[in-house]
């Protein structure tokens, strides 16, 4: 079966929620190409057309909520979180700021986890503890959700303490405000921001000189 | 022509003398009045005293008496969380394991304080703005109030995975939805905005929105004895042009993303529309710009009547500054003068 077949035959199953097909390509993928190498290829090509979909208005977000969860189990199930084939370099962290709403930081979960990213997750972040946390020095690369303005905002006191104090990580932010105001991850200091989640892992790469 | 002369007049699909304009303004009265966030929304007679200053300062033509969209779930038994630089939230979820809503119980509005409050502020505002003014009310939709009560994320495992628990949940919000809409009406609320954000396809495709969201909407709304406004919250309208009429809603309120032209073809004598000014980015606003925007919307959605000006999300940041809101009003006031001879 040819790659493309395959990509649509599998797209197809995640859009129609289908967890059965689904799992049954993905296994037949795995088994052929390796659980690592088809999630990158095949498992990241189809979620990057599905988001890009999202982003040309052909798709809606829980569709593309939907297939970023399947895909997150099954990768979960071929590829554990300390199975030595994660990549943990660049070190990632992921967080939602001063928010409830995790929908959008479990897309990019979902999407890094799918691309074998080994990814820490610091779950709901307060100003502080986002500080605090950055100040360990355990990651290169802060992913920020935020659904409210006010939090998105207040991402640019965490950015100004990191550049303030030379603190060695670089902050990529998405959600809502960012995409009805493009301007906005400039305005707070962020280094990048990505508006569908499933440019996270190129935007990472951007952002760490192409590692992994 | 007063307030609601003028916006009656859009609604039947002609020209009043000029374009009706909702400022959906709700923290900036804590600052019109020198009060923090929380306690302003904690005094119904601020928020009335409020929403009548901000009405005098810009000469908009309604009273809007939204307060917090966490407000339905505190009266649920939800905490919220006040802050000093924008609308409070809710600090945490209704629902923590899906289980839960087997035992949800709605709440009476005469037993929930917050809701209480809110009535009085209304039946404060109707005193001085009688019949000249319209009072919107609000009610989170039932569609769309689990986002705030499960979180996203578990609502739409939800809605795809527990068909059954799903419309226990919707039969729970819209019979609290239909009694809190009815209570603002009966308070003196002219009309209810019914926020639905989810129901945008932005937010779910249109098929499933067909078989949920739409049916939970054209049930509840039946059963709110006033005109509806349907707000999707900055979501897309245009593919749901057919399905909000068949609602019976009035108004439908469009993103700044909408297509307005296609938009307003889509719509005209079937529903007003209502938007679509950028309420993020209009914290950045020059006065040339206010009058840019001003002036886009009223050329493709103005002519004919069947349009009110507003911003595209249901309400304004707080951190839009005064100077930016002066700026849309008097533009407004400018160029929505009809008959609209500038666009010739």
């Amino acid at each position: 079966m040819s790659n493309d077949h395959r990509a649509e035959e599998f797209e197809a199953a995640l859009l129609a929620v289908d967890r059965a097909e689904a799992r049954r390509i993905f296994m037949r993928g795995v088994d052929t190409d390796g659980a690592l190498p088809f999630m990158e290829n095949m498992v990241g090509l189809v979620l990057e057309r599905i988001g890009l979909a999202w982003e040309q208005e052909r798709l809606s977000l829980s569709q593309v909520y939907m297939a970023g969860r399947i895909c997150e189990e099954l990768s979960l199930l071929a590829l554990p979180s300390s199975h030595p084939d994660r990549k943990n370099n660049p070190r990632v962290a992921l967080g939602l700021f001063e928010d409830h709403h995790m929908l959008g930081k479990q897309m990019v979960h979902a999407i890094l986890r799918n691309e074998g990213f080994l990814v820490q997750d610091w779950g709901k972040l307060s100003l502080q503890a986002a500080v605090d946390k950055v100040r360990l020095g355990s990651v290169d690369v802060l992913l920020l959700s935020s659904l409210m303005l006010s939090s998105a905002l207040r991402i640019e006191k965490l950015c100004g303490t990191i550049k303030a104090e030379n603190l060695p990580v670089m902050v990529l932010v998405g959600g809502a405000p960012f995409r009805f105001d493009e301007g906005l991850w400039r305005e707070i200091g962020a280094d990048a921001m990505g508006s569908t989640a499933s440019q996270a892992p190129g935007l990472i790469r951007a952002l760490t000189g192409g590692r992994p | 022509m007063n307030s609601m002369q003028r916006v009656l007049t859009t609604l039947s699909f002609k020209e009043p003398d000029r374009v009706p304009l909702f400022l959906l303004l709700t923290t900036h009265g804590a600052r019109e009045l020198g009060m923090s966030i929380k306690d302003y929304f904690a005094d119904p007679e601020a928020v009335a005293e409020g929403q009548w200053r901000m009405r005098q300062r810009y000469g908009h033509d309604c009273l809007y008496a939204f307060t917090y969209a966490a407000l339905e779930t505190e009266a649920w038994g939800g905490k919220v969380d006040f802050r000093e630089d924008g609308p409070p939230n809710a600090s945490s979820l209704l629902v923590a394991h899906l289980q839960e809503i087997d035992h949800l119980k709605a709440p009476s509005i005469k037993g929930s304080p917050c809701l209480i409050r809110s009535l009085k502020a209304i039946r404060l505002m109707k005193s001085r703005a009688k019949v000249e003014v319209p009072i919107i009310g609000v009610v989170m939709s039932p569609f769309s109030v689990p986002v705030m009560q499960l979180g996203f994320a578990a609502y739409l495992d939800l809605i795809h995975d527990d068909k059954k628990r799903f419309w226990k949940l919707m039969e729970y919000n819209q019979d609290f939805c239909v009694r809190w809409a009815n209570a603002q009406l009966e308070a003196g609320a002219a009309a209810i905005c019914y926020f639905d954000p989810v129901s945008s396809t932005d937010m779910i495709p249109l098929e499933l929105y067909r078989e949920t969201g739409f049916v939970v909407a054209k049930k509840t709304i039946a059963g709110i004895k006033g005109p509806t406004a349907t707000h999707l919250a900055s979501g897309k309208t245009l593919r749901l042009v057919e399905l909000l009429a068949e609602t019976k809603t009035d108004i439908v309120g469009i993103s700044t993303f909408d297509d307005l032209t296609a938009l307003r073809s889509a719509s005209y004598g079937k529903l007003s529309l209502l938007g679509n000014l950028n309420s993020i980015s209009m914290r950045h606003w020059t006065k040339a710009t206010a009058e840019k925007e001003v002036k886009n919307a009223l050329r493709l959605g103005a002519p004919g009547g069947g349009f009110i000006l507003s911003d595209n999300h249901g309400e304004i940041h707080y951190s839009v500054p005064e100077s930016v809101l002066e700026s849309i009003a008097e533009a407004a006031r400018t160029w929505g003068r009809y008959p609209l001879d500038w666009l010739k």
